[in-house]
């Protein structure tokens, strides 16, 4: 499991082997480390990150989010994936 | 003086040995059924099954995997040839061979296990027998199976997070965009985004209201811009909730054109109707039970047989060492249902259903 953090401007939720899982605004929750991976490219090294990874993230978190459905893969991209921290990153935060 | 006991041939009536019988009698419904005959059975419970099962190949059993490298990437490396005839030499090479992925994928060995009793075919011998009750249970053993393989095939072997291993691929496994099966065939489909299939939500990608067969079109012309390097899909199958929405979405007069042009093929005076849209054939399968269309491309989904395991019985064992008059048969049934390009297959979620289905 990961800690990740949303610091977007609004909840979403991704799903993994059919279980749900709420990402609420500001509040770190746990989720698999291969949905992570799945939804937000965690853990996969920034040059190996290319448009297709992206997109897949996006149709991924469009697919769990039917009111996403509208948006592009660089509103997704930008304003959702990129908005959310993983373990490491929150706990910098706080110790600032 | 030695004493000759000279028992001779005994003759007269002989009692039951087992080689008469009910064992003789199991014999007689006992056979290796080809792949074929089960595929033809299959027709009536699931459309979808015995066309997989009726394309299937056999594979030798010194191979008990199916392993092979899948296309990852076009390779565009056109360089332009000027008057003089030069033109830029590359490089370095366009392909990182080392990168090559390799589908591998075990064979499943399934095994049923099957009883029946002396007392069963002594029974039969009773003139006011109404009908035969070992027949009859030898062709629910085989509908038994017939239903097994036919959730296999469209179910999924991931079940709670946890992979079962000893078990066939499904659909659902197979045609997934990761979030259900992220590692499939032996290749990770987190970083490796060719293998993917798309899945797409029919009325939040393209809004609510719209006719049945409105969605399935532009699904099909969604997957044609976005995927369609593997060519479009051969054919679609559907719940029986969805298929009927569908037919009820078009006209009375557009029914009757599209009710007919297309079908599998007939077998044993049995066929299944489809509704063709934009070219592709869409069937009901009762054992789809969501509300999704699974479309399929033939050309990258087979199923493969292990040979000697293409669902075959065993001879019948003796069970009077464990005090019963009895006997046990296996029904071997191996093989793996495998697409070397997921990609070339889609599932379109959420569709309308008529309901009372």
């Amino acid at each position: 499991m990961v800690l990740v953090q949303n610091t977007s401007d609004r909840d979403f939720k991704i799903v993994y082997q059919a279980v749900e899982y709420v990402i609420p605004v500001g509040e770190p929750v746990e989720v698999p480390e291969i949905a992570a991976k799945l939804y937000f490219a965690y853990g996969i090294d920034v040059d190996d990150i290319n448009p297709k990874i992206i997109s897949w993230c996006c149709e991924r978190i469009r697919r769990a989010n039917p009111e996403f459905s509208n948006l592009t893969d660089r509103d997704i991209w930008d304003d959702i994936i990129l908005k959310v921290l993983f373990g490491r990153d929150i706990i910098k935060k706080s110790k600032k | 003086m030695a004493v000759n006991f000279n028992y001779q041939t005994p003759w007269g009536i002989y009692p039951p040995t087992d080689a008469t019988g009910a064992k003789d009698y199991l014999n007689s419904l006992s056979r290796a059924i080809p792949p074929y005959v089960v595929a033809q059975n299959l027709g009536k419970l699931s459309p979808l099954t015995r066309r997989i099962l009726a394309n299937a190949e056999v594979k030798p059993i010194s191979f008990p995997f199916i392993s092979q490298p899948v296309a990852k990437k076009t390779i565009n490396n056109v360089q332009k040839v000027d008057y003089q005839g030069s033109f830029n030499v590359p490089s370095s090479i366009d392909t990182d061979l080392a990168d090559m992925a390799t589908l591998y994928s075990n064979l499943a060995l399934s095994t049923l296990l099957v009883t029946d009793f002396e007392v069963k075919a002594y029974e039969q011998g009773n003139p006011n027998v109404l009908y035969d009750t070992i027949k009859l249970r030898a062709n629910e053993t085989w509908l038994g199976l017939i239903d097994q393989i036919a959730t296999w095939l469209l179910g999924s072997r991931i079940s709670g997070g946890t992979e079962d291993t000893t078990q066939i691929y499904g659909l659902q496994d197979i045609i997934d965009d990761g979030t259900h099966c992220t590692n499939y065939a032996n290749i990770d489909r987190t970083t490796n985004t060719y293998w993917n299939s798309y899945i797409w939500n029919a009325t939040s990608l393209f809004g609510s209201g719209l006719n049945a067969y409105v969605y399935v079109m532009r699904a099909l012309s969604k997957y044609q811009k976005v995927a369609s390097t593997m060519g479009m899909p051969d054919v679609g199958f559907t719940s029986p909730a969805v298929f009927q929405a569908l037919a009820e979405s078009f006209t009375n007069i557009e029914r009757y054109i599209v009710a007919d042009p297309a079908k599998l093929e007939e077998i044993r005076q049995y066929e299944v109707t489809g509704i063709a849209i934009n070219g592709v054939p869409i069937f009901p399968d009762p054992y789809i039970t969501t509300n999704e269309i699974y479309f399929i491309n033939w050309s990258h989904l087979h199923f493969k047989f292990c040979d000697g395991y293409a669902v075959v019985s065993s001879d019948w064992k003796d069970l009077s060492m464990t005090g019963r008059l009895a006997y046990f048969s296996f029904i071997m049934f191996g093989g793996q249902l495998f697409c070397n390009a997921p990609v070339s297959c889609f599932r379109l979620q959420n569709m309308p259903t008529a309901t009372g289905i």
